[in-house]
């Protein structure tokens, strides 16, 4: 087997594998319950995808070598740790509390001025999760956001 | 120029419809997202799989040219995510005590 033939398997294997982690990808943003882990599914699996099509594109069109893909796939892995990063801290910043493990979301902080947060009511949030992924808690166990008293304000 | 890849007949339509099926579930969360920042993660993740669809279209089309519009949609995707990032703020209050707290 030739150097050229390993190299077109090469380029084949990286963009099937690309497109496979950006459809996990894509399926952990429709799936999952709450905007923090959809962002750690787009930031983490998608980026992943993109990264490794650019990858078997760069090892397809590489008679001359494309630097366009090889830039392209540096500067995907460079900014969406970032994107995500911004997304999840202005996201705290604005009230929206991430959804922790066993059975009710803690309460949300009420801000002494100014409306309610958006878009963290519990009746929203059940509302639009159609199965959570947190149902076998064992009822002993007391849930881990009860400790959180309703006038904490978004932690440093 | 040509491209060197085994089996391009059935990879590329393949990609091409993966990429196609994960936009499709991203533009259901994207519109139904019940929350902005559900909104603007769908945006971020479709914008990336732009980015894939759009370097598989170079593959496709053996145009070297498409490369270069990938370079610029990965510099959209990041420009995009953080232009919109100052819209979930609560109000004016907190954004004057958020800024003593960058």
């Amino acid at each position: 087997m030739t150097m050229v033939t390993v190299l077109s398997w090469t380029a084949s294997a990286l963009i099937l594998a690309g497109a496979l982690f950006s459809l996990v990808g894509a399926l952990g943003v429709l799936r999952l319950p709450d905007c923090y882990t959809r962002m750690h599914a787009a930031g983490k699996a998608g980026a992943l995808g993109a990264a490794l099509i650019l990858a078997g594109v760069a090892t397809a069109l590489r008679s001359p070598l494309s630097w366009e893909a090889l830039f392209a796939m540096i500067l995907l892995l460079a900014t969406a740790p970032l994107a995500a990063h911004l997304i999840a801290r202005a996201a705290y910043r604005a009230g929206f509390r991430p959804r922790l493990g066993g059975g009710e979301p803690p309460p949300s902080p009420a801000p002494p001025h100014g409306p309610p947060a958006r878009g963290l009511g519990a009746a929203e949030e059940a509302e639009s999760v159609e199965e959570p992924l947190d149902r076998q808690t064992p009822a002993e166990q007391p849930p881990v956001g009860v400790k959180r008293s309703p006038g904490e304000g978004p932690s440093r | 120029m040509e491209a060197h890849l085994a089996g391009a007949a059935w990879v590329l339509p393949l990609a091409m419809a993966l990429l196609v099926i994960a936009g499709a579930l991203v533009l259901a969360r994207l519109l139904l997202g019940p929350t902005g920042p559900d909104r603007v993660v769908a945006i971020d993740a479709l914008t990336l799989l732009g980015v894939s669809a759009v370097a598989l279209g170079a593959v496709i089309a053996r145009e070297r040219v498409f490369l270069d519009v990938a370079v610029v949609l990965s510099l959209l995707a990041f420009l995009g995510t953080v232009a919109f990032t100052p819209l979930f703020r609560r109000g004016p209050e907190d954004s004057v005590e958020d800024e003593e707290t960058v």
